[in-house]
Order: C-alpha cells, then structure tokens, then sequence
C-alpha cells in the first residue's frame, strides 16, 4: 500500500513538472495611437513599437517613420468603406491628415496602418460618440465649497449598445501656487517627490457611468460638479466627454495596472486595446467645454 | 458517480431501519472536563470487553446502543485528560444517562498522557484539523494571539502576506472557506483590516477545520469549513483572566450560576499611546483608531434532555485618517452574531440540536475630499434556522440529517457628493437538507455516504452535493482514507489583498450560476513510532463558473448585475505531508506541502495578437510550489516554555513586465505621458522564496499570591528576513526603476496574563 501512495506521489509530481509556465521574452508590437473628436478633424496619428521594460524610453526612439497610415470612413453599417483619409509623416512617428475631414458623429472610422519594412498590417475600428451639447445656463462664477454648485445639463446623446461614459476634465486656466485649493495646495506641499504644478492644472474624473446623474424627462442629464474636481481658484474650463468603447477598455484595464482594482499586487493584466496587428488605442470622444469663474471661500 | 452516490446512500439509509428485536440496552450522555464543566468534543467512550464505542459530537455527546446486558468497563479518553474508567452494569432494557467527567492531566509528560483514539480519528478524519487555544495562544503571534493567523501555520493552509489573517486553503480563496463562530456564518472575521481574526482565544473551546472532502453535514462554500466553538462557561467556579498587551489586551470572566454556566470576554486594541507618540513626528498617523470585541454565551441546563445556549459575538474598528487639509478618511466595520441554541435529546438513540442564528456584517467607509463627501452603508444580514438530528439505530450506522433554512439581505447605498450613486439590495432565501450515514461493516471499515440538497432563491437554483468518504483501518498504524464530494457557492466575496475593511460580498443571480467543484483526495494516516504521526493527503479539485467582480470595472451604475462580474474556472491540486510528535517535553511537527492552483477567466491572460482571444491558465499570487511549515513546543523547565515556528515558502507569483508604451496625445487624461505596460504572461514570474522564524517564551508564575500569570516574550521574523510582498515599477524614472515592498521586520512583543 505504501508503495502505492508512493507511486500516486510521483505521478503527480510528474503531472505538475508538465505544468512548466514560464515568463516569456520580450517580443516588440507596434504601438497605434489617435482620437477621433466627433464635430473636429481628423486628428494626428501616432505610430511607433513597445520597448522593452529595461530601455530607456522615449517616444522618439521608437517612433516608427515608415509607415503607410489611412483613416477611413465607413458606410452607415460599418462594413465597408465610404471615404479614405490619408496621412503623411510631419516628425518620425507622427502623421497628419493630408485633407481636410470633420469626424462625423454616430459613423464609423477605421485606423489602417502598413508598415512596408515588415508587412505589418495593423487595423482598429471605433463608433464615434453622438454629439451632445451643454444647454443650461452655467454661472459664470461660484464660490468654492459654497451651497450653490455647478450643475450642468447635457443633451441626450446616445452610443451603441450601452449607457454612455462620461469623463470630467477640469482644467485650471490660472494655475499658480496661490490659486491652489486647500486639499490641492496640502498635496502639493506634503508631497516628498516635488511635485509639479502641472500635474494639477488638468485633472480627472475617471469613467463615470451616466446613470449616476440625474436623468431628465428629454433625456437629458444633469450632472452636479464635485468640488473635489477643482484644484485652483480662478477660471477653470469643464469639459464633458463621452467615449466610445476603445476609450472605455483602454482606460478601465489600464488604469489598474499598478494597482488600485481588487487584483491582487503585482499582477498586471494587458491593457484592453482592440488593435488588430498591434497595441495602443484608436478611439473617439465627443465632448463640450464650459468655463467659470472659482471665488475662494470668505470668512 | 451522482447517481451511484445515491444509490449507495439510498441503501445505507434503508438498512438501518431495520427493526432490533433484541432486548438490547444503551448507554449516552455527555462528557465534559471535571474542572470546568466545558463539553468536550470528539472525545472517545468505549466499553472495552465489547470494543464498542464512538465519539462525542459537536454538544459533546455519545452514544453507544445495541448492547447486551452485562457488566462493562467503560472507559473515556481525549487528549491531555487522564483516562476514565469506570465498572458498570447495564441491566436488561435500560438505557443508562451516563455522563463523564475527564480530569485534566496538570502533569504534562509523555508518560502520563492519554491519547484518545476517537479524538485522534476524528482529527485524522480525511482533510480534518484541530487547532488547540493552548497552541494559538502558545504560538509566536504578531503582537496578539490570533485564531487564523494559528490555523496559517497547518500544511495546506497559506496566507497571502504578513499582512493578512486571510486562509488561503488547497488553492480556494479566502471566500471558499465557510467560517463558523457557534453554528453563526461570520461574513468578515477580520480586525485591523485584514490583519487579525475577529476570534479572541480567551473566549474559544475548540477550533475545527476541513480543509476539503468535507462531509455532507456542511456545505455553502467551495473549498472549506472552519468552525469555531466558544466556550460554555465554567460550571463548577468562577475564574477570569486578564491580558495587557502590546496591540490589545483582553479580559475573560466565566462562571456558574444555579442552572448552568456563562462566558464573557472583551478584547480592545490599545494602541492611543502609540499612536499619540507617532503624531508628534509624523503627519500620516490616524487621529483615531481602535477595535474591540465581545464575545459571551450563557448556558441553561433545563434538564438532563434539553439544554439551551445563547451566544453572541460583537465587534468593530473605527478608524478615522485626517490626511490632509479638508481630506479624511473615516471607516466602521465589524461582525454581529448571536445564536440559540437548544439541545434536546429524544431518546437513547435520537439527539437533536436546534439553532437559530443572526450575523450582520456592515462597513461604512467615508472620504470626504476637498469639499466633496463619499459615503458608503454596506450592510449584511444573515437569519438562519438549522437543526440537525443523530439517529444511532444499531452499532453499524450512524445517520445524521438536518435542514438549514435563512434569509440573506445585503443592503449597499453609495453616495457620493450627497447624492445616491448606486445602490442595491440583495434579498435572497437559501435552505439546504442533507442526510448522511456514517457505516461501519467491520472494524477496518468507515463508509460516509450522504448527500446535501441546496436551494438558493436568486435565480431559483436547486443543487445536488453527493459526499462519499470511506477509511480502511489496515492496522494499529495505518489508515487509508479516500473521500469525494461536490461542492456548491452562491456567495463571492469583493475584497482586496491589501486591506479587507470594505469587503463586500454579493450572490449568484439570474445570469450568474452558483460556482460549483468536485474533490477528490486520498491520505494515509501511520503511526511510524509510538507517540509520532505521519500523515500525507493528496487533493485535486476544480473550480467551475467562478463568478467575482470584473477588476477592470470602473463604475457599477447603470449595468446589469450580470455585466459586474467576470466568470471563470480554476482547479488545484497537490500534496500535503505532515509529521508530528505529538506529546512530550519536545513536541510540534513538520508539515509540508507541494501544490498547484491556476485560475482562467475569458479575456484575461490572452496571448497578445492572438485572434481568437483565447485565455490561458495562470496561477494566482497566493499560489506556492512548496511550503514547509515547522512547530516545535518545548518544556525548558515547569516555568518556562519555548514554543517556535519557522515557515519557507516558495516565492508567490507575480508578473514581470516585459515591455512598455506610452500614449501622450489622450483628450480626457490628466497626464501628458500614459505609461502601458506589456506582459506576455501573467503571474508567470516568482518573487524571492518566503522564510521566517519566531519564537516565543513565556514563564508561568503567580501574580502576588493572587493567581496565576503567564509572562510571553516574542520575537516575529528573529532574523529580520526582509521578505517581498510585491515589486512596485516606478515610471518616474527612465528606465523604469523597481521596488520592492517588504513585509514585516523583526519585530518584539509582550503581554502579560494574569488568571484569577
């Protein structure tokens, strides 16, 4: 009997010895990246390659300058394509529209890239977001951390197959040391890694489904802006974004790479990037800008 | 396999109707310590010229029936407890009420104690542990004796770091064990987020574990089953204890009273000074921070057939972290049980128990930052009905039955600027009934056949579990064991590695089926030696529709309560081994364990490029390779004792990026350059391999003539291993640099107990 178990024993240390997972080595993919904003032109397309973890990176050095880069069109189906849009190289790595396009709303848009040197083919499809439009009446100036907040109405805008996203930027027009906030201007100070004041000027809510805001009977949504979003007093512009839903994946699987979600620490996952052929991200926003004016709190 | 487990529990169960004509006796009751009164589980009753016996059950009952009249030599024995005997004589159609009071054996030696036989089989029962309170509060503990913390030095059981009470058993998460306080579901037995056990050793008795192929009596999780006992309270006098500590200190009272017993013990951290001293020099020090616990139970003995207890358990943390100007961070979390408990026996051959049960889990988080409140109410409840009876018809079978019944109600408000942002109720009716024979066709043979029907109301989802376990006693030295059982899980637990205080756990729903697995293990318990164990337990068991939260999810609102999660498998095996010696001036043992367990979940871990999106397998951080484990328990002098613990692991998983991108022209990012990581595979790397020793001294003494005392000296990680917890890439330089984030240093600790 003993030697049974001793037989099962070595079978499954056999078993698990087949069960090798290594990591593997460094590979190289190219690197996509462009943003279509409905209602805006055709916007600036970056290619370059991944490098590996240990190399010094800058995008420079890994651009990729020989690449053949259309956008297209597609039909109201998103099946074929209605119009190509070619782009032509400014700075190694960066290629511009060579026409004149306005991003059509609610239509599809393909990203074609042909690198000859490899005969790499790399594609990525977006649904650009419906646009939509701030249509209440935004104070020109609030005082900060008062009972009055900004709210903001949007119009009804819809994306395919789910709710919208939304993404709050709030950008700081009068950024100094003085117009910081006081749990900004804490940060800032506390901070042991010296932080930079630029780092504050643009900041960000982070996907937000709408169902978190009030729904109107028009369907329209009106959003109460947190003041946790302002960093400094003094004119700041707000910009509402709805994304589509590259932006989404590449956002909420990249965002938890360092951590932050319920993985455990240290284990990284690949970023969500629906490029065929390569990595990075080809998606579409629509988005609109208000601006205030921030008063401090008086005592 | 399902419908042969039926059918062979189908006919155990028929057998043992099986009338007994015979003017035949019986002989029950309960064994307790002479001392305190406190039942004592597992305990082994035998009349020796027959060689018939059995073990008391939870309530610390036995039974023996089926007997001639005659005059016998009953003999009762449990670990640490000098041997009972007693000539008695059974005439013809009595049934005898005899209940036994063990003496505990004060001189600990390997000559006088007694081992009992039942208590060793039901600890050697296939994928069974024992945990003794001497043992945790004997053990080396990082600033305060901790139930899990104990449990986390048994082969088979790992952590996930320094910083984590949490079991992590035969490749389940912590989810996958079902954790027991008094019969009482404990949803988050946590204190100190994560960092201990809500369990204070004062108030506990008996700590069992299964650690897998668990018998059909239990179910609702996965993997396993711990369950916690508190004690009764001393039936014969009053004592107490008191315990001054370096994180908390603790006071225990417990007592008789005219018709039964009682137990109180309360635990509080005791860390204001602490803290006081650190915010002089240091801002990110908490303004508040404290946890305490209550545990109590009060027994009434009504008469030798019915016994009621009621016991309930209370406990939180608050803590609240100022850290900035107009920025805080407050969070109260905790646990609240409460159980009745009546035990009624029908007759010489029926004992019954009955439970009724509450548990509430709650945490309510708030941050308030820069003018704008986030607060969340999370609560839990759980009401059950349980009630379990033992059928002992003949000396062959032994047949146990019970329902459990209840209602589950999770309540969870977010609100964030002073508005709702999410909320959801889940109110969902579960209830379950098993039937189980425990056979003995011979003296070699133990066949358990049972099987556990499960019902859960979201989703309307009805489950079967067939459980079979059988052990062949080859001979005094040697016993084979083999079990398989499905399991089913309705629940998962939504918590992060690092910091448990906002764990939440959700259910099964239309859409998300309940996770189910089968196991399969085999072991053989030996005897090398006289007073030495050896045992080795081989498992395999899969993990099929495991249902957790997406991580990559960013918002809940708005989306259908099946687009929450991701759903996945997973399966483990490996080997546990486990040699002990188990009582003299030296002893403690050596566990090893060898295990695998590897999880999938669709588009996660996907070879990049691959068209299909096909995912692989890949090991959780918490999987380990190999892990040793050793205890040693050592007498200096009748003073002083040294109790130490090493323990080696293989380095947990993790994933080592091979390469990298940036994006920089992003519209709705607050940063100019978002850095990407690239990783061919997950958590294909290893971190350096896991060691540490502590040890621990303690000199019992008298406290001015007043009581006894106890003096404990530790040291945690004696040689200051620096062990890795995870590497952190830092983007802030180029190339990236690493850095490692360590677990805990040496650290010191002492505590003082006085008993009265």
């Amino acid at each position: 009997m003993k030697a049974n178990i001793l037989t099962i024993l070595a079978l499954l240390i056999l078993l698990a010895a087949c069960e090798v997972y290594n990591q593997d080595t460094y590979e190289e993919y190219y690197v996509v990246e462009s943003y279509l904003v409905a209602n805006r032109q055709l916007p600036q397309v970056r290619v370059s390659t991944t490098a590996p973890i240990d190399d010094l990176y800058a995008f420079s050095r890994f651009a990729v300058a020989d690449a053949e880069v259309q956008i297209r069109l597609l039909n109201e189906n998103g099946t074929d394509i209605d119009e190509v849009f070619t782009y032509a190289s400014d700075t190694a790595g960066i290629f511009q529209p060579v026409d004149a396009h306005n991003v059509l709303p609610a239509r599809s848009y393909q990203l074609y890239v042909n690198v000859p040197s490899s005969a790499a083919e790399i594609t990525a499809t977006t649904i650009v977001p419906d646009t939509f439009k701030v249509i209440s009446t935004v104070l020109d100036t609030l005082v900060y951390q008062s009972t009055e907040q900004l709210e903001i109405t949007v119009s009804e805008s819809t994306y395919p197959g789910r709710q919208n996203v939304f993404i709050f930027n709030t950008l700081a027009l009068e950024p100094s040391l003085e117009n910081l906030t006081p749990v900004y201007a804490d940060l800032f100070f506390d901070d042991d890694e010296e932080m930079d004041l630029s780092e504050l000027t643009n900041t960000s809510s982070g996907l937000l489904n709408a169902a978190n805001f009030t729904i109107n009977q028009d369907q329209s949504i009106t959003i109460r802006y947190p003041w946790i979003a302002v960093a400094f007093y003094g004119d700041n512009k707000l910009v509402a974004t709805t994304v589509d839903d590259n932006v989404y994946d590449f956002v909420r699987s990249e965002s938890v790479q360092l951590g932050g979600s319920t993985l455990s620490p240290g284990e990284i996952q690949n970023a969500i990037t629906h490029v065929e052929g390569g990595l990075g991200i080809f998606g579409s926003l629509a988005s609109d800008t208000i601006q205030t004016h921030i008063k401090r709190m008086e005592f | 396999m399902t419908f042969k487990s039926f059918l062979i529990s189908g006919i155990l169960i028929a057998s043992t109707f099986a009338v007994q004509a015979r003017q035949t006796v019986s002989i029950t009751g309960y064994v307790r310590d002479a001392n305190t009164g406190e039942t004592l589980i597992s305990a082994n009753v035998a009349l020796l010229e027959i060689n018939r016996g059995g073990a008391t059950n939870a309530q610390g009952y036995y039974g023996i029936p089926n007997i001639e009249p005659g005059t016998y030599t009953i003999a009762c024995s449990y670990i640490g407890y000098k041997l009972f005997t007693r000539e008695i004589t059974l005439e013809a159609g009595e049934n005898l009420r005899f209940d036994i009071n063990l003496e505990p054996d004060v001189l600990v030696g390997e000559e006088i104690v007694v081992e009992s036989e039942a208590e060793l089989q039901e600890l050697k029962s296939i994928g069974t542990a024992q945990v003794k309170t001497e043992l945790i509060k004997a053990l080396p503990a990082i600033f305060e004796a901790d139930v899990f913390r104990s449990i986390q030095y048994l082969p088979g059981v790992k952590s996930a770091s320094d910083f984590s009470s949490g079991l992590y058993i035969r490749g389940g998460s912590p989810d996958q064990t079902l954790i027991m306080l008094d019969q009482t579901t404990v949803y988050n037995p946590s204190h100190f987020f994560g960092f201990f056990s809500t369990f204070n050793p004062d108030a506990i008795k008996d700590v069992r574990l299964y650690k897998g192929g668990y018998p059909a009596e239990y179910g609702g999780r996965l993997g396993s089953v711990l369950s916690v006992y508190n004690k009764d309270g001393n039936r014969n006098n009053y004592q107490g204890s008191v315990t001054l500590g370096m994180l908390a200190s603790r006071i225990a009272i417990e007592g008789p009273y005219k018709k039964g017993s009682f137990m109180l013990a309360a635990r509080r951290s005791t860390l204001e000074p602490l803290l006081s001293a650190l915010s002089q020099s240091n801002d990110n020090i908490p303004s508040l921070f404290y946890f305490y616990d209550f545990n109590g139970k009060i027994n009434y003995d009504a008469s030798l057939n019915d016994k009621f207890h009621l016991a309930f358990y209370s406990g939180a943390d608050k803590v609240r972290f100022p850290f900035a100007d107009d920025a805080e961070f407050t969070l109260n979390y905790g646990n609240q049980t409460v159980s009745g408990n009546w035990t009624h026996i029908f007759s010489d051959k029926v004992f019954s128990n009955f439970v009724v049960t509450g548990s509430r889990y709650f945490n309510f988080p708030e941050f308030e930052f820069g003018g704008t409140p986030f607060k969340r109410d999370n609560n839990i409840y759980d009401f059950s009905l349980k009630s379990d009876l033992e059928y002992l018809p003949n000396e062959k079978h032994q047949i146990a039955s019970g329902i459990w019944a209840g209602v589950f109600t999770l309540r969870l408000q977010d609100r964030f600027d002073n508005q709702d942002s999410f909320s959801t109720r889940i109110h969902a009716r579960y209830a379950s009934f098993y039937v189980q024979d425990t056979w003995r066709p011979t003296d070699q043979w133990k066949v358990i056949g049972g099987v556990r029907a499960n019902y859960f109301s979201d989703g309307d989802y009805v489950r079967l579990e067939p459980r079979l376990s059988g052990e062949y006693f080859a001979n005094d030295r040697i016993t084979l064991q083999a079990a398989y059982g499905r399991y089913n899980q309705f629940f998962t637990l939504i918590t992060n590695e690092a910091f448990s205080g906002f764990d939440l756990w959700l259910t099964s729903d239309e859409g998300i089926r309940p996770s189910y697995g089968d196991q399969f293990v085999i072991g053989a318990k030996t005897v090398p030696f006289k007073d030495y164990g050896l045992d080795i337990e081989l498992y395999y068991r899969s993990m099929k529709d495991l249902f957790e939260l997406d991580p990559f999810l960013p918002d809940a609102a708005g989306l259908l309560y099946e687009d929450l999660f991701r759903i996945g498998e997973g399966y483990a095996y490996g080997t546990e081994i486990m040699f002990e010696k188990r009582v003299g001036r030296l002893n403690g043992y050596i566990g090893y364990t060898f295990g695998y367990t590897w999880r999938k979940w669709p588009t996660f871990n996907v070879g990049i490029g691959d068209e299909n999106q096909t995912a692989r397998f890949y090991p959780p951080k918490y999987d380990r390779r190999n892990d040793v484990k050793i205890i040693l328990n050592y007498d200096l002098s009748r003073k002083w004792k040294f109790t130490g613990a090493w323990v080696y692991a293989t380095g947990q998983a993790y994933t080592e990026a091979t390469g990298r991108y940036a994006v920089y022209d992003s519209p709705y990012n607050a940063i100019d350059q978002n850095n990407v990581l690239v990783v061919e595979n997950v958590n294909a790397s290893r971190l350096p391999h896991y060691h540490r020793a502590d040890v621990s001294f303690s000199r019992r003494g008298t406290f001015f003539g007043l009581g006894e005392s106890e003096l404990q000296l530790q040291v945690i990680n004696v040689y200051s291993r620096r062990n890795v917890w995870f590497t952190q890439i830092n983007f802030d330089e180029n190339p990236v640099s690493r850095t490692d984030v360590t677990l805990l240093p040496l650290i010191p600790a002492i505590s003082y107990t006085v008993k009265f």
